[in-house]
């Protein structure tokens, strides 16, 4: 399943990636890919609103990883990690990710990662690719399984579907 | 009363013993093993390849630097615990645990970030005899990884008033740093360059400058700048130094904007800098002028102590066990995300 969404603004990127976090059916990853400023810690910020984080989240480019506790349905553990600087996968599981990987309640995003090809997550990956369109716009691609989701035929084209309030059970 | 300081927190293996005398500190030895080198090909840290070589390094250097005796002789060892990358703090803790059992010292964890603080007091030896003068004190904490206004009411007592809601200061200085192709690490190249350029050349933004709270960020401005190096389409090299100038200026500018905002709320007795981008001249220079206007002492570390180093540790670590904190090397953890105040 892909959709396409057009994003106009920051704000609208983050209600795009809340609307995706609140939606998340069970743990896995979300695999981030976009240029140098193409709003990656703009999508990753909307997707910590979604899962009840309200501490700040900063870049974890220089710690490579940060983990939050989350209040979320279906999930403990919201995973931060960057690649930005990494030369290779090996390097995140030297620091520990496979545990975050096997754990089924925890959600694992990964901005640059184009560089952590063939991550071993047992669980569901969501690919979300950032297009800029010009300084404001940003073409956001999500591609999932479809049974990834919680509920994903109720989302309405802007991402801020009524789903959020859906009760259903994950399918996953 | 002299305390071993270890710091394994990134990608420097240090060691240092510092003693605390009637009149100040006295940093008897202190070495610092930058692994740099190793890691500027990647444009960043290699966990693997900085626990690796902190093991290979930390019992070396104690060894050479201090000598099986003067390991014996300080009275309490000082340890960084967090925050950090979790492999390089394991190395540290791991060691000072060992070090401690063996020689039934007692042990002190240490945040970095409080070390960083503590850099100035190595230094300032009217801060290390009238602290309390001195307090509150407001410290702007300036680093790769972080980016903190912190209110300091006395020694161990921390307040966050602000800190970056996306990228570190430094981190942006890294990032600006890649997209002009300077190398890593991007703090001392831009601010070499920019002592050559016009910082009023290019005006890219200040976020967040007036808005009404502490918090900051960076990472906007980074986009701002690729953004202005891709409408220029060419970018002469002569331009260079103008550039890192005006995006070295728009951060000094919300750095120093919100401190000042922060002294005038808060009243401090004095203002502190700390972190790895303290060393930048400009940020400085800012910093006291600001202590001019708000009629506040500004204190900031010896160029020397403003990287990574386990001399801070150690004088952290002095103040903390006066304060009466131990930690047993039974349960003395590391902590990657350890925060320094809520």
């Amino acid at each position: 399943m892909t959709k396409k969404y057009l994003s106009t603004s920051p704000e609208e990127t983050q209600a795009i990636a809340q609307g995706l976090a609140l939606r998340i059916g069970s743990g896995g990853v979300i695999a981030l890919t976009g240029d140098l400023g193409a709003g990656k810690t703009v999508f990753v910020k909307g997707l910590g609103r979604g899962l009840g984080i309200t501490k700040v989240i900063q870049s974890p480019t220089f710690v490579l990883m940060k983990v939050y506790r989350v209040q979320h349905r279906t999930l403990d553990i919201f995973v931060h990690i960057d690649c930005y600087r990494l030369a290779s996968m090996r390097e995140l599981q030297d620091i520990g990710v496979d545990d975050y990987l096997r754990n089924p309640k925890a959600l694992i995003v990964i901005e640059w990662a184009e560089k952590a090809k063939n991550l071993p997550t047992p669980y569901g990956i969501v690919r979300v690719t950032l297009k800029p369109r010009s300084d404001h716009n940003r073409e956001i691609i999500i591609q999932a399984a479809r049974q990834y989701f919680l509920d994903v035929e109720y989302t309405d084209r802007r991402g801020r579907g009524r789903d959020f309030r859906a009760s259903g059970r994950s399918r996953y | 009363m002299k305390v071993l300081g270890i710091e394994t927190s990134c990608d420097e293996t240090s060691v240092a013993v510092v003693e605390a005398r009637p009149k100040g500190f006295h940093v008897v030895v202190h070495v610092v093993s930058s692994q740099m080198a190793h890691h500027s090909a990647y444009g960043g840290v290699v966990p693997e390849v900085a626990a690796r070589m902190h093991l290979e390094q930390l019992q070396p250097i104690l060894d050479s630097a201090l000598g099986r005796d003067g390991v014996a002789s300080v009275d309490y060892i000082a340890v960084t615990r967090g925050p950090g990358l979790i492999t390089s703090l394991m190395v540290g803790v791991q060691v000072a645990k060992t070090l401690s059992y063996m020689l039934r010292k007692p042990l002190v964890g240490v945040n970095h970030l409080e070390g960083h603080v503590y850099a100035t007091w190595l230094t300032e030896p009217e801060l290390f005899l009238h602290a309390k003068k001195f307090f509150p004190a407001l410290a702007l904490i300036v680093s790769g990884g972080h980016t903190e206004i912190i209110l300091m009411r006395g020694h161990g007592a921390y307040k966050l008033i602000g800190q970056t809601v996306d990228d570190a200061a430094g981190e942006a200085f890294d990032k600006v740093a890649k997209i002009l192709e300077l190398g890593y690490p991007g703090g001392p190249v831009i601010s070499k360059l920019a002592r050559k350029g016009n910082p009023h050349a290019v005006d890219f933004p200040r976020p967040m400058l007036t808005s009404d709270h502490y918090q900051m960020s960076f990472s906007g401005l980074k986009t701002a700048v690729l953004y202005y190096l891709e409408r220029k389409k060419t970018v002469p090299k002569k331009t260079l130094p103008d550039i890192a100038a005006s995006f070295q200026q728009a951060v000094v500018d919300v750095l120093s904007a919100k401190l000042e905002r922060a002294c005038v709320e808060y009243r401090p007795a004095s203002l502190m800098l700390a972190g790895g981008v303290s060393a930048n001249d400009a940020l400085r220079k800012e910093l006291t002028a600001i202590g001019c206007r708000q009629g506040v002492p500004v204190f900031m570390p010896a160029l020397q102590y403003t990287g990574d180093n386990a001399a801070m540790i150690a004088a952290a670590g002095y103040f903390r066990r006066r304060e009466a904190t131990r930690d047993a090397w039974q349960s003395l953890s590391f902590d990657p995300q350890l925060p320094l105040a809520v």
